[in-house]
C-alpha cells in the first residue's frame, strides 16, 4: 500500500504544483457606479402632497405598474427621498451584476399615502423630455448623469 | 434470376426449415466464482459454430440449439476463459475464476466482427457503462472527454487532433450506434443527445483513418455505441439526478442570484419474452447551466426490439427519438463579464430540435463458417430558431439520411476469414438554411483476415464509394487498408496498420447561407471531399505478477491530410466565413497508455498524448489543437464505497482565426486546462434493489479554462445521482 501512496502523493505534487486558478477578469473592479444629480426647477407642489421622491432605474422600458415592475426585478429604486423644496440631490446606485444597459432612468413622485399613487416627474434623456436616454454600464464604471425636474412641465407619463 | 415471388418462397422455406430444426435451448447463468454476483456482457459461444449469446444485465444468456448438449466457451475480460459441456434441459449456472490479472476485451468495431482488442492492429479505447454512472454523464460527450487522445470542443470531436473547430459542422469521426450511422443529413454533425444512456453496454472508439470500412466520415476514427441486450428476467433502472453550479469566484461573472442546476431522471425496462424482447427508455434533462442564455430542456425515448425467427435468424427494431428546446449561446460578452452573452443579444430567441432515428437489423447466419447482416433505417432531423422568416437570423432545416447495408461475413477456414458489403447513404435536405439538396454516397468493401504465420495476424481491404451530386463532379474514392499484430509472447505484442479516410463535405459546408449573432456563412457549391492517410505503429507489454497487473501500450502516428476543408474567413470582411479546401497538413504524435490494476481493487489509468499538428501550407501549427493531452483515473473500491478521481490537462492551443476578435471580445485568450473530478459512490441493496448512491464534483478546483474561443469551460458543479435496478 505503500506505493500506491506514493504515486498518489506524485500525482497530487504534479497537480499543485502544474496549476493555478486560470482565467480571471482583467478588470478588479467587481461593480460600477452610476450617480444621479437631480435638479429641481421652479416651485415644489403643497409640502402635504409631497410624500416623497424616489428614483428608479429601469433595464427594460416599464410596460406595466411601476411597482410591478420593481418587483418583477426590472428596476432598481433609491430610499424615499423626503427632502422638501430642495434645489438639487445626489443619489448613487452601485451595480454588480454587468454589464448593464439602463434604457429608462426617472425620478417618480409619490403623491399620496397609497404607494401606487406616482406620477414621473423627471427623466434621464438627451435634452429632449420626450426621448429618455440609455446609459451602459460596464465593471469599473464610474458615471455621473444629469435628471431635471420641473415641477411645472412633467415629462411624458409611461402609461 | 429469381423472381419476387419465388425470393420470398425460398425465404419462407428457409424460416420454416430452421424452425422446425429447433429442438432445444440453453440457458444459464454466468457468475463471479468468489462472490457469486453476475457477470454482464461476458460472450457465451457455441465452438466451431457462429451460434451464441452475450449476458445480460443480471448475467443471463440463451442460445437456441438443435442439439442436446453444446460445447461451451465462455469469455470475460478479467476472468479466465472456461469451456464447459452443457445439455439442454436445465438452466446452468457457470462460476467464472477471477484471474489475476488482467485480459483482452472484446470489441466489434476495428474490423465489423468480434475479436479481442489485442488482436487488432489498430488503438482502440472502451468506454463502459459503469463509466456513465461514476461520472455522472448524461451525454456521451461528455463521456469521451476522457477517452485518451480525444479532445471535445463543444459538439467536435476531436480523435488525435483530426477536429479543430468548425462551427458544429462535418465531423471527421463517424458516430454509430450498433453499426448504425447517427450524422445528420445536413450538418453531419453527431446527435449525442439521441442515445439512451441506461443502455449503453460500451462504447468503442477507434483511432486513425476507418473509411476503408465505414466510408465518408471516418477520416480521423470510428464512435461505435453498442446498446445492451434484452434482459433475460424483466429489468426496471432508473436514474435520478440533480446538481447545483457554484458561485463564480469573481463577482464579475456572477450574473444570477438563482441557484443555477441541471437535472435529469431517466427511466429503463428491459425484457427477453422466449423469442421476443424488449427495451425502452424515457429521459427527460432540464440544464439551466452556468452561463446566461444557455439553458436547455431535453426529452429522449428509446425503444429497441429483437424477434429470433430461428437460432439462425434474428431480427431487431430500433426507434430513438429526441425533442430540445435550447438557448442559442455562442459567445461571451467579454472576459469581464464571460458568463453572459454579448449585450445585444436577443435572449428570446431559443432552437427547436427534433431528431428521430428508426433502424432495423437482419442477421442470417447461413451456416457453421458465415453469416449475412442487413442494415436498414433512416434519421430525421430537424431544428428551427422560431424566427418569422423574413427575418435575416431565421434558421431552419430539415433533414433525412436512408441508411443500407448488406454485409456478408465468411471464416473461410482456420487461417482466413473474409468481410465483404455494400453500402448506401442518401442525405436529403429540405431547408431554409441549406437549400434542398440530396447527397448520395454507394461504396463496397471487402477485407481478408489471415492468420496462416503463427502469432501473426495480418488484414488487407479495401473499400470505394461514390459520391452523387449535381453541382460538382466527384471522384470515386479508394480507400485502402493495411494491419499487422504480431504476438512475440503472451505479454508483448506489436502492431502496424495503414488506412485511408475520406470525408464527402456535408450539403451544410457546400450551401449554407446563414447569418447567426453577427456571423454570416455563405456557400461554397465547390467543395471536394477531404482525404486522409493514416500511419501508426505500436507495442503493449504486460508485466504481470500474482496479484499486481501493468499494461504499458506505446503507439507513434502519423496522419496526413490533404483538402482539408476548413472554415475560412472572407479577405475584406469582418465575420464572412465560407468553408474551404485550404489546407494540406500533418499530425504526428505520440501517445502512452498505461494501466495498473491491483487484487484490492485499486485501478490507476495514465495516458499522454503529444501531437504535432501542422499546417503545411502555412508553416505553422493548425488552428485548435493541443500538443498534449494528459488523462489520469485514480479508482479505489472498499465495498460499499467507491472513490475515483479524474484529472485531465490540455495544453492551450497554439493557433486560432485572429479574425475573430473583430467580433469577439478578448478572443486571443489561451490557457492550459486542468480539470478534476471527484466522485464518491456507496452501493447499496436498499428495499431489495440494487442501489448507487453518488455524489461528484466536476471542475472541483474551480479552475476557468476555455472550452472554445470566447466560452468558460464549466465551472465547479456538484452532482447529487441515486441510480436504483430492480
Amino acid at each position: 500500500m505503500k506505493k500506491y501512496n506514493t504515486i498518489l502523493l506524485i500525482l497530487f505534487s504534479l497537480f499543485i504544483f502544474s496549476c493555478d486558478e486560470g482565467l480571471a477578469p482583467l478588470n478588479k473592479d467587481q461593480s460600477a457606479s452610476l450617480n444621479i444629480n437631480i435638479k429641481f426647477i421652479n416651485d415644489w407642489p403643497k409640502k402635504d402632497s409631497v410624500l416623497g421622491l424616489r428614483v428608479a432605474a429601469f433595464k427594460l422600458p416599464p410596460s406595466e405598474s411601476l411597482l410591478g415592475e420593481i418587483t418583477s426585478g426590472n428596476a432598481n429604486i433609491s430610499d424615499l427621498i423626503t427632502d422638501y423644496d430642495i434645489d438639487s440631490k445626489n443619489i448613487e446606485f452601485i451595480y454588480s451584476k454587468l454589464p448593464l444597459d439602463l434604457k429608462y432612468i426617472v425620478v417618480a413622485w409619490q403623491y399620496e399615502s397609497d404607494i401606487t399613487m406616482q406620477r414621473i416627474v423627471g427623466v434621464y434623456n438627451n435634452s429632449i423630455k420626450t426621448e429618455p436616454a440609455m446609459i451602459s454600464l460596464d465593471f469599473g464604471d464610474r458615471k455621473n448623469i444629469e435628471i431635471e425636474v420641473d415641477w411645472n412641465d412633467f415629462p411624458p407619463q409611461p402609461f | 434470376m429469381i423472381s419476387h415471388r419465388n425470393l420470398f418462397k425460398y425465404i419462407f422455406l428457409l424460416l420454416l426449415i430452421t424452425s422446425i430444426s429447433v429442438i432445444a435451448d440453453v440457458k444459464g447463468v454466468i457468475v463471479d466464482n468468489d462472490n457469486k454476483e453476475p457477470i454482464i456482457g461476458a460472450r457465451v459461444s457455441v465452438l466451431n459454430t457462429l451460434l451464441g449469446d452475450i449476458t445480460d444485465r443480471k448475467g443471463y444468456f440463451f442460445i437456441k440449439s438443435s442439439s442436446d448438449s453444446l460445447l461451451l466457451e465462455i469469455i470475460y475480460a478479467g476472468y479466465e476463459k472456461k469451456t464447459i459441456v452443457a445439455n439442454s434441459k436445465d438452466s446452468i449456472i457457470i462460476n467464472l475464476e477471477r484471474k489475476t490479472y488482467h485480459s483482452n476485451e472484446l470489441i466489434v468495431s476495428a474490423n465489423k466482427k468480434t475479436e479481442s482488442i489485442q488482436n487488432v492492429p489498430i488503438s482502440v479505447s472502451l468506454i463502459k457503462s459503469e463509466d456513465f454512472s461514476t461520472r455522472n454523464i448524461s451525454s456521451i460527450d461528455y463521456a469521451l472527454q476522457y477517452v485518451p487522445g480525444v479532445e471535445v470542443n463543444q459538439d467536435n470531436v476531436s480523435i488525435r487532433g483530426s477536429s479543430g473547430f468548425s462551427f458544429g459542422v462535418g465531423t471527421r469521426t463517424i458516430f454509430l450506434q450498433d453499426g448504425f450511422p447517427l450524422l445528420s443529413a445536413d450538418n453531419n454533425d453527431i446527435k449525442f443527445d439521441i442515445i439512451p444512456i441506461l443502455f449503453i453496454d460500451r462504447v468503442e472508439v477507434i483511432k486513425g483513418a476507418g473509411s476503408a470500412l465505414y466510408g465518408t466520415s471516418a477520416l480521423g476514427g470510428v464512435i461505435n455505441v453498442l446498446t445492451a441486450k434484452p434482459s433475460t428476467n424483466p429489468l426496471i433502472r432508473m436514474r435520478l439526478y440533480s446538481g447545483l453550479y457554484d458561485t463564480p469566484k469573481y463577482e464579475q461573472w456572477n450574473w444570477s442570484d438563482n441557484n443555477l442546476t441541471n437535472k435529469g431522471l431517466d427511466l429503463a425496462y428491459s425484457q427477453k419474452f422466449g423469442d421476443y424482447g424488449i427495451m425502452g427508455s424515457v429521459s427527460l434533462f432540464s440544464r439551466d447551466s452556468y452561463k446566461r442564455y444557455d439553458k436547455s430542456d431535453r426529452i429522449s425515448l428509446f425503444l429497441k426490439q429483437l424477434y429470433d425467427f430461428s437460432d439462425y435468424t434474428n431480427f431487431e427494431l430500433t426507434a430513438n427519438y429526441s425533442t430540445s428546446v435550447t438557448d442559442d449561446w455562442v459567445y461571451w460578452n467579454g472576459l469581464d463579464s464571460a458568463l453572459i452573452p454579448p449585450t445585444n443579444t436577443d435572449e428570446s430567441i431559443a432552437i427547436t430540435s427534433n431528431k428521430l432515428a428508426i433502424s432495423t437489423n437482419v442477421k442470417h447466419i447461413i451456416n457453421d463458417i458465415s453469416f449475412l447482416n442487413f442494415k436498414l433505417g433512416v434519421f430525421n432531423t430537424y431544428f428551427s430558431n422560431m424566427l418569422d422568416a423574413d427575418n435575416s437570423e431565421y434558421r431552419e432545416s430539415t433533414g433525412n439520411t436512408y441508411f443500407f447495408e448488406t454485409q456478408y461475413s465468411n471464416s473461410i477456414n482456420d487461417e482466413n476469414s473474409l468481410i465483404s458489403g455494400i453500402e448506401s447513404r442518401i442525405n436529403q435536405v429540405n431547408s431554409f438554411t441549406y437549400g434542398d439538396n440530396t447527397q448520395t454516397i454507394l461504396g463496397a468493401y471487402t477485407q481478408l483476415e489471415n492468420k496462416s504465420i503463427s502469432s501473426l495476424i495480418a488484414t488487407v481491404g479495401i473499400r470505394t464509394d461514390q459520391e452523387l451530386l449535381d453541382t460538382i463532379d466527384t471522384k470515386i474514392q479508394f480507400s485502402p487498408k493495411f494491419g499487422l499484430n504480431y504476438s512475440i509472447n503472451d505479454d508483448i505484442t506489436l502492431r502496424g496498420s495503414y488506412g485511408r479516410g475520406f470525408r464527402a463535405a456535408s450539403l451544410a459546408e457546400r450551401f449554407a447561407s446563414v447569418q447567426f449573432q453577427g456571423f454570416n456563412v455563405i456557400a461554397n457549391t465547390k467543395l471536394k471531399s477531404e482525404i486522409s492517410q493514416s500511419f501508426e505503429i505500436g507495442c503493449s507489454y504486460d508485466i504481470i505478477n500474482s496479484n499486481e497487473y501493468l499494461n504499458i501500450d506505446i503507439s507513434g502516428f502519423y496522419n496526413k491530410y490533404e483538402d482539408l476543408i476548413e472554415p475560412t474567413f472572407e479577405e475584406n470582411s469582418q465575420a464572412v466565413i465560407k468553408f474551404m479546401n485550404i489546407i494540406e497538413a500533418e499530425i504526428s504524435g505520440v501517445e502512452i497508455d498505461l494501466t495498473f490494476e491491483t487484487e484490492k481493487n485499486f485501478t490507476f489509468k495514465s495516458s499522454l498524448t503529444y501531437l504535432n499538428p501542422k499546417n503545411i501550407v502555412e508553416n505553422k501549427d493548425l488552428k485548435y489543437r493541443s500538443n498534449y493531452l494528459w488523462y489520469n483515473t485514480l479508482n479505489y473500491q472498499l465495498l460499499p464505497f467507491e472513490l475515483q478521481f479524474d484529472y485531465r490537462y490540455k495544453s492551450k492551443y497554439n493557433e486560432i482565426d485572429d479574425i475573430l476578435g473583430l467580433t469577439i471580445k478578448n478572443h486571443d485568450l489561451k490557457i492550459d486546462a486542468h480539470i478534476l473530478d471527484i466522485s464518491l459512490s456507496v452501493y447499496s441493496d436498499l428495499f431489495d434493489t440494487k442501489t448507487k448512491f453518488t455524489m461528484n464534483v466536476k471542475n472541483a478546483l474551480n479552475y476557468y479554462y476555455l472550452e472554445m474561443v470566447g466560452n468558460m469551460a464549466p465551472i465547479r458543479f456538484l452532482n447529487f445521482q441515486i441510480e436504483s435496478e430492480l
